[in-house]
Order: C-alpha cells, then structure tokens, then sequence
C-alpha cells in the first residue's frame, strides 16, 4: 500500500542542507497498524506528514497504492490526500468555533458530500463513538481523552484507507490512552492501515511491529 | 451552494467570535463606505433617478441642440409646436419654464412656478391630491381660464393643507387665479433641486408680464424645455431616427447657418436637464474619486487587520488543509469572511450615510425641501452600495487570506514558524503606505482647496459689505407702468432714507456678488465698426449709490438726485471699462452709449474704483453704471440697499418690510439678506468642496493613523522576546522607542513621497479650483506631510512606548 524508496527532507541552513529524513525506505502493506519511534528530532512526524502528503518538499520515491505520489502536482496530491487519509493530531486541532457535529460534518463537505448524506453520517459517527449527547457541545466543553476521541471520529468519518496518528495520547493520561488505543485496534481490525507516531512502549503494543527512526534514519523495521 | 452558506454561518460566527478587532473593521469600512454611499445618493439623483412620473422609463428630453455648440438647450414656443404636432413617436409632448411670481394676498411673498402646457399633468402621470389638475381646455385662448395648481409642499406651508382652498382666488402678479388642485406629494417638477410652488398654464404667460408682451411668439424666444413620453412599443432608438429625419422642421425658417438646430432625444433619468446634465456629470465623475479613496484607505487598513488575524489562524486553516479542505475553498472561507463583513458595514454605512449627506448637505447650503431627494431610500444605491461592500471585501479580503493559507502545513500545525515571515511584513507595510499617500493626496488637495478658498475671501470685492442688507422686489410682476414703477422708487428711496437708523440707502437693479448679474455692448461716441463694441456688466443705479456701497470714485461725480429723463444723460465707468475705452486718456467728459439703436449718447461723469461684480476670483471686468431715473426701474428685479448706522444691518429689516408694506400691501419683499452673506454665498460651491474634502481628508488621515499604530504595535508584539534580550543586554528604553518610531516614520515617509508625486501628478485637474494659488503650492505639500507626519508620530510613539517599558524578565518567560 506505501512504499517509500529513498526518501530524503533536508532544509538549508548557513552550512549547507540539514537531513530531517534520510533515504528511507519503507513498505507498509494495507490492513497493517505500524508504529513510528525514536528519540526527539528524529524525523517521525515528518516522515508520517510525507506519507499524509501534508509536506510536499522532499526527494525520492512514493508509491500510494497505484499512485506515483513523487510524480504527482501538489493539487493531485491533495487530491489523493482527501480520497485515502485521515490525520489524527497530539494537540487534537478540533476547530475551536464548530460543535462536535460540526467539526464531525467539515471534512465530508470538504469532500463535497450532499447535505442530507453528511447528516447521516455525522449521526451514525457520533452513535458509534458514543458522542450523540455532546454533539452540540464546543470543544473548550470536553475533557482531553473526548477531544481526542472527537478527532478520532473526524478523522475516519469520510471512510480512510490510511489513517496517520502523531502522538494520538501524548496530551492524555493513561485511562484515556487506553481507550483511544483500543479504538485504533478496533478501527485496524475493520480494515484502516494504521500508521502511528509514539513515545509511548505501552501504545506500540498495540501495532503490529515498530519502526525505529534516528536522526531521520530508519535504523530498525 | 449549501457549502458556501456553511462559509457564510462559520463567517458571521468567526467574525462575532473576534468581537472587538470585528467591530473596529466594521466601522472603519462603514465610515468608507458611507462616504461612498453618500456620494453615489447624490449622484444618483442628480444623474440616475428615474423621474416621479408614470412609467417614467418612457419619458424622454426632447432638446435642442444647436449647430456648432455641444450645449443643450430649450425651444421657442412655435419650435415646440412642430416638434408636438409633427413626431408620431409620442403619447404626447409637453412644453414648460420656470418663473417668478408675487403672490398677494395677507402676507404677499414671491413664489417659484411653472408655466406649462395643457398636457403637463397628463402626459407625465403626476397624482392629484386635492380637487383637479390643468388640462388642454385651460390652455386655450391667452388669458382664459386663469387656474393654478398647487404643489402640496406650498398648500401644506401656505394654506395648512385646507382642502377648502380649492376654487379659491389667489393673486398672481397681481391678477386673480383660481385654484384648481394640489398635486400629490413627492413630486416637484422634472428636475431635483426645483422647489415650485405652483404650476399654470402657458396660456397665462402674456398676462403675467414677466416674459413680454407675445412670449409664444417668435422663433427665438427660447423659453421651454421640452419633455415626451413615448408611445407604447416606440424605443427611444426610434424616436432618434424619427427627430434626425425631422430635423429641418427643428429650425426656424428664417435661420441663419449658426442658429440650425436638431433634436436631440435622452432619456429623462435623475433631476438634471439635458444641458445642466453636461456640465454637472463630468464634475460629480472627479467627486466621486474622493470618498473612493477613503474607502481604498478603510479597505488597507482592514487587510492588514485581517492579515494580522489570518495569521494568528495559521494553525487552524492548517488544520483544516489537513482533514481535505483544499487552499481554493479556504481562500472562500476567509473571503467570505471579509465579504460578510464588508456587507454589515454597507448596513451601517448607510445609516451613517444619511447623516454624512444632511451635515454635506448643510456645508453646501443646499435647501432643506431638497435633502429628502437626495437621501431617500433607492434601490439603485443600495445595489452600488452593496457592490460596492462586495468589491471591498474582496479587495481587502483575498491578499491575506491568499498569504495566510499558503506555505507548509507541518509547522502551521505544531504552532511553528508563527512569527511572520519577511514578505508578510513587506505586504503589511504595503499597506500602510498606500494609506498614508492615498490620505496625503487628500490632506493636499483639501489643504489646497482651504488655502483657495481663503485667498479668495481675502479678495477685497470692491465695496463694503458691513452693515448692509439687501431687499429685492419686483414692480413689473406687480403690473406696475414705467411712469408708476419710476415714482414708487423714488418714494421708496427716499422714505427709507428717513428711517431710523438707516445711515444711508440706494437703489440697483444688479448688485455686485448677488449671483445675478446682466452684461451689454458698449461703443464710444462715432465708432460704427462691431468689432470695438465692449462687452461689459452693467448696473441702473440711484442716488446715493457709491456712498451706500462705500465705491470710491477715482475721478469725477457720482449720480445726483437732479440726473432724471429731463437731466442730460449721464454714465459712470469702471477704472478697467475708462482703460479699455481709452487707453491713453481720461474717459471723464468723453460720450459712450449703449448698442442699439435708440440708446442715447451718456457723458461719463465719474470713474468708478474698480470691483468684483460675478465672483470674488474674476479678472478685471469692465462695468458700467448708469442712472436708474434716467432709464426704466424695472427689470423684474429692483434691490433697494440700506445701509445701517450700526450693527449689522438686521435691525432694518423690520422697519423696510412695513415702510414696503405700507406703500403696497401686495408687493413681496424677497431676498432679503445681508450683503455679507451675499459675499459668503459667492464662494458656496468652493467651501463645499474644500469643506467635503477636508472632512474626508480628515477622515483618511485618521483610518492611516490607525494603520501605522496597527503595524507598530502588531512588531511589538512580534519582537516582545527580541525587545527582552536586548534590554537584558543593556539596551536603553529610549533606543527601543526610537527604533518603532522611526519605523512607523519610515512607512509615512516612502507614503509621503508616493503621495506628494500622485498629488503633483493630480495637478492639472485641481489647478481649474484654484485662485491665487498654484496647484503644486510649496507650502500646502510641506502643512500636509507635516500633518501626516505628526499623525504617524503619535501613532507610532503609543505602542513603541509599549515596548519601551517591556520587562526583560517577563518577556523572555512570556516567550
């Protein structure tokens, strides 16, 4: 499903390109829960932004199913972007001025859905994540671990083949964690590609094997 | 669609989120916009508003225009006649002019009226409020069926809209009129600006004594402005054709070459006629510019608040990049934002508009009766407005969302890289230097304009204006015979001469500055060849005159009380007129007359100090004086002047009215006014515009201020941390004050050169506004860069002075 030959990210800096990713090669096969570690700076959020195509400036190769991702304009990539990926933040980055049903509801108008066909989905994501009585709520009215779990929803509402989590339970404590890593599972289980972000041993668990980055090297996986 | 309604709700509901920053832009477009609107309310009645007519689509001007000239004007009575009777293209056409008239009665008064034909009513569709309008059978036979018709202005002002009135007799220039019906309110003639009383038919002009004795007679006695409504089915396209293929039938038989004339056919859209249509439409073009640049200041300092919040939104439209939002629909979102916005300010705009007209309206003097034309509601403004508010929102909209929702999202979505980029800082100075030239431009042209205007009420006009009042009355409306008017002016003269406190008093049938004055040819004894006749202003004046108006004579006598018809003719002339009929000796003694060929041959006793006779800013202009005993006091308008012994002149008033009063209870006295305000009346227009530009000079100058605070402040937010090092380094407040204030003064500075230049550049269209005065005025530049400079001072030092007391400690934890 993802393969990545030779990637490298650098940027320039007064002496010369600073490596944020270097040549890394990576295979991801569909149905996998993969999880991303290594130290602070190691390059693991931007590697999962480079497979989320949120970054465009990089070299090397990436195969997205049957797209050739390099070879693709950033309009084709956002494209793709929209068709199989869905991001889940540390921080959340729920939209503070939207209820729960709204921040649910944006991503599928985004993707210029028929209304009456987002009011059903929008209802039948916030049953199955438990969230009907907070659906008018804004998120400064919700705890962490909802927050999260909110995002959680947004983020697979529109049906992703991929989904990319940076740190989902760096902002939670532990009981929360659990749950939003039981929802993973869950998700995994019914056929979304995993890839996640973690500093967290415990949360790894949950995925099917690691990959070690250091100073933008893969070093293991 | 429903996805841009959803932008629309997130809009309001992001713009209510940032109460404050939102209610600030609002008002800042608001006052921009209300400028604008003000500006297109007038525009558009004077230019667009359909007539308050039936159907007034399918009315049309039917004007003449004359070979060799670009001016519209009107047609004489048998013009009309051919024009009624020959072009098939019309339901019907009608023929009117305007007149002055003495009402009698209690409290005799001079109205303003219209002489119209038969068909005027009908044709143009007007409602009847009370009892009946004229029709073709009241304008048969001259002098039959004298009826009036009353506007409902004046039967609500003059008869407390009693409906009894109706079949009354009321006194017009002395003959008795019944009044047939009040038209509906609202409408007031053809034209915006017209505030007639009364409306009679043509039939009634040779009665009335103000046109001459056969004013329907004559093939260039050009008296009437013409209006047709057009057939069902008939296009004014049509209509054109129609008038070229009549064209010969336009002009007189008898007509030389220059006076040809064809038909010119325009629709009858906003309160102008045809001919003040082409002189006032190129002047409202070049006013419209003014409030534009208001707006175009508002609009900069509206995108650089909008950039400022679009920026600290990064991560939040970063966001909604990531879960599929593409850049063009964020790019919606935030325009629609500014769109949202600007429309809410078109709202309050138009509140504030209505208030910018009343107080523009009061500057320019215009009459009470006529604001409503200009305010009242019209969908045509509001559209333009609207469109207008569109336009705004987008222009000061798409830039910063533009900026805002490009460049990477990874560090927009971990709150990196939120200190504003170099060419986000360039956009934002960008901004601000377009508003401190746009409001320079305007600070100079208005400064400009004030200096103008100061240099020509400085103008010495030539008599002394204090103390004195003027009262005109018209004895010719009254059916007053030449020999009667003679007697009733010298009795007049005299009587009030004896009133208490009157220092002095005189007779003139022009008085200098008035706005109304009568030119003729003049010729010196034996010249026969025309091309050494004179054209000069001329005055009939009394006794007492030169005295009343404090005119020094240079040489010569002024007019005694013995200069009558039975006396030898005499004239005084003006020190440019003595120049121009002998450049190379005395006038005095010598013989001139008037053109003509009954004038008599007049010695010119006295030479007259030279003055100013239409407007204070006129060249020399030769002027000529002579006896109103020895020649007919009438005219349609006799000024007597009286000049007080103190005070300002008022305190005669009373006394005049009754002293008038009691030598014919049925003469109006009217423009009565002192002859100061004669004077300040003369330059009207100039104030308006100085006035209208220093306000919105003022107005720009404050939004450009608010601007360069904007932006100062915006940087010492920005470099708080930077500001805290450097004092923690030992850097000295007044270094950190110097360093944002001379910023703040670098963005005025490259704003002062762009408007000095733009200004310059501008030269040529203000230097026709100008007296005394050159539009690239050293002085004037120099005032309003120092103005502008000051303003952007004191906008800079308020938030530098922020940065000036940051604590080093704070700041680097803050950060």
């Amino acid at each position: 499903m993802i393969s990545l030959r030779n990637v490298d990210k650098s940027f320039p800096t007064a002496g010369g390109q600073t490596f944020v990713l270097r040549r890394i090669t990576l295979d991801i096969a569909a149905g996998e829960f993969v999880t991303i570690m290594g130290p602070s700076g190691a390059g693991k959020s931007t590697l999962l932004a480079v497979m989320g195509m949120l970054d465009g400036a990089w070299t090397g190769e990436y195969r997205l199913f049957d797209h050739e991702v390099h070879r693709l304009d950033n309009k084709r990539r956002v494209a793709l972007h929209k068709q199989y990926v869905g991001f889940v933040f540390q921080q959340y980055h729920l939209l503070d001025d939207l209820t729960v049903a709204e921040n649910l509801d944006i991503p599928l108008s985004y993707r210029d859905i028929k209304k009456s066909e987002r009011q059903a989905i929008v209802a039948e994501s916030l049953d199955r994540f438990g969230m009907v009585a907070k659906k008018d709520l804004y998120p400064s009215q919700l705890s962490g671990g909802q927050q999260q779990l909110v995002a959680v929803a947004r983020a697979v509402i529109h049906k992703p083949s991929l989904l990319l989590a940076d740190e989902p339970t760096g902002n939670l404590h532990s009981a929360q964690g659990r749950e939003i890593m039981e929802l993973f599972k869950k998700l995994n289980a019914g056929g979304t590609t995993i890839v996640q972000v973690t500093h967290s041993e415990e949360n790894a668990k949950y995925g099917d094997r690691i990959v070690n980055l250091k100073d933008g090297w893969v070093v293991d996986g | 669609m429903h996805s841009l309604w959803q932008d629309v709700r997130f809009a309001v509901r992001q713009l209510a989120h940032n109460r404050t920053s939102s209610l600030v832009a609002l008002l800042t477009l608001a006052l921009g916009i209300g400028a604008n609107t003000s500006v297109l309310g007038l525009e558009n009645a004077l230019l667009f508003k359909p007539a308050q007519a039936r159907d007034p689509h399918r009315l049309v001007w039917l004007a003449s225009h004359r070979a060799n000239s670009s001016r519209m004007s009107s047609w004489s009575y048998p013009a009309y006649a051919r024009i009624r009777d020959q072009a098939k293209s019309y339901q019907g056409v009608v023929a009117f002019t305007g007149v002055e008239l003495s009402m009698g009665g209690a409290s005799p008064e001079r109205v303003r009226g219209i002489v119209a034909s038969g068909n005027y009513f009908d044709v143009l569709g007007v409602p009847v409020a009370a009892g009946r309008v004229f029709s073709p059978e009241d304008d048969g036979a001259p002098g039959a069926h004298p009826v009036a018709v009353l506007s409902h202005a004046f039967w609500t002002r003059r008869f407390g809209a009693d409906s009894g009135v109706i079949g009354r007799t009321i006194t017009l220039n002395g003959k008795p009129y019944t009044v047939a019906g009040v038209i509906g309110r609202g409408f007031n003639g053809a034209e915006v600006g017209e505030l007639n009383d009364l409306w009679i038919p043509i039939a009634q002009m040779s009665a009335l004594s103000t046109f001459g004795s056969q004013p329907l007679a004559g093939e260039y006695n050009n008296l009437f402005r013409v209006i047709g409504r057009l057939k069902s089915g008939a296009t004014i396209e049509g209509a054109r054709q129609e008038a070229n293929a009549l064209g010969a039938l336009m002009t007189a038989p008898d007509a030389r070459s220059e006076d040809q004339r064809s038909l010119a056919v325009l629709p009858v859209a906003g309160g102008l006629d045809p001919s003040n249509r082409q002189q006032i439409a190129p002047v409202l073009g070049l006013v419209m510019i003014v409030p534009l640049l208001v707006l175009l200041v508002a609009c900069a300092n509206v995108a650089n608040l909008f950039l400022g919040r679009a920026l600290g939104r990064r991560k939040e439209l970063a966001v909604r990049r990531a879960i599929g939002a593409s850049r063009g629909r964020l790019v919606r979102l935030l325009v629609t934002e500014s769109v949202v916005l600007a429309l809410g300010a078109a709202v309050a705009g138009v509140v504030l508009s209505s208030w910018m007209t009343a107080i523009i309206a009061n500057i320019a003097k215009v009459p009470a009766d006529i604001v409503p034309a200009l305010t009242s509601a019209d969908p045509r403004v509001f559209a333009a407005t609207a469109g207008l508010a569109v336009l705004a929102g987008m222009l000061f909209g798409v830039v910063p969302a533009l900026v805002s929702t490009g460049g990477a999202l990874s560090p927009a979505l971990k709150n990196e890289g939120i200190t504003v980029g170099r060419s986000r800082h360039r956009l934002r100075n960008a901004f601000v230097v377009a508003q401190a030239s746009a409001s320079l431009v305007l600070l100079i042209t208005a400064g400009l304009l004030v200096r103008s205007l100061d240099k020509a009420l400085r103008v010495a006009p030539g008599f002394d204006p204090d103390r004195s009042v003027a009262f005109s009355f018209d004895l010719v409306a009254q059916g007053y015979s030449e020999e009667r008017r003679g007697v009733f002016v010298r009795t007049a003269l005299d009587r009030t001469r004896q009133l208490p406190g009157v220092a002095d008093a005189a007779i003139a049938t022009m008085l200098p500055l008035s706005g109304r004055m009568s030119a003729t040819e003049i010729v010196r004894e034996g010249v026969t060849d025309p091309r050494d006749r004179i054209t000069v202003r001329n005055s009939a004046v009394s006794d007492g005159y030169f005295s009343t108006m404090k005119i020094p004579l240079v040489a010569g006598r002024a007019f005694a009380a013995t200069d009558t018809k039975t006396s030898a003719p005499v004239a005084i002339v003006n020190e440019t007129l003595a120049h121009a009929l002998w450049p190379d000796g005395s006038a005095l003694g010598r013989r001139i007359r008037m053109t003509g060929s009954d004038a008599p041959l007049r010695e010119i006793v006295g030479i007259a100090r030279d003055g100013k006779y239409e407007n204070l800013v006129e060249g020399p202009t030769p002027f000529y004086y002579e006896p109103v005993a020895q020649g007919d006091a009438g005219g349609d308008e006799v000024v007597l002047i009286v000049r007080s012994a103190s005070g300002d002149g008022r305190a005669t008033v009373a006394p005049v009215t009754s002293l008038f009063r009691s030598l014919d209870p049925n003469l109006p006295l009217f423009k009565v006014s002192t002859l100061q305000e004669n004077l300040a009346r003369t330059v009207d227009a100039q104030r308006a515009g100085a006035v209208l530009l220093a306000v919105f000079g003022v107005l720009a100058l404050g939004l450009a201020a608010l601007g360069i605070y904007g932006v100062v402040a915006h940087g010492v937010t920005l470099r708080t941390r930077e500001i805290g090092i450097r004092m923690s380094l030992g850097a000295q407040a007044g270094t950190v004050l110097a360093g944002f204030v001379r910023e703040g003064l670098r963005l005025t500075f490259i704003g002062i050169a762009i408007g000095v230049t733009a200004s310059a550049a501008l030269s040529g269209v203000l230097a026709k506004f100008m007296f005394g005065l050159a539009p690239t005025d050293v002085l004037t530049f120099l005032l309003g860069a120092g103005v502008l400079t000051g303003a952007a001072f004191l906008a800079s030092v308020f938030p530098a002075r922020r940065a000036a007391r940051v604590d080093p400690m704070v700041a680097l934890r803050a950060e």
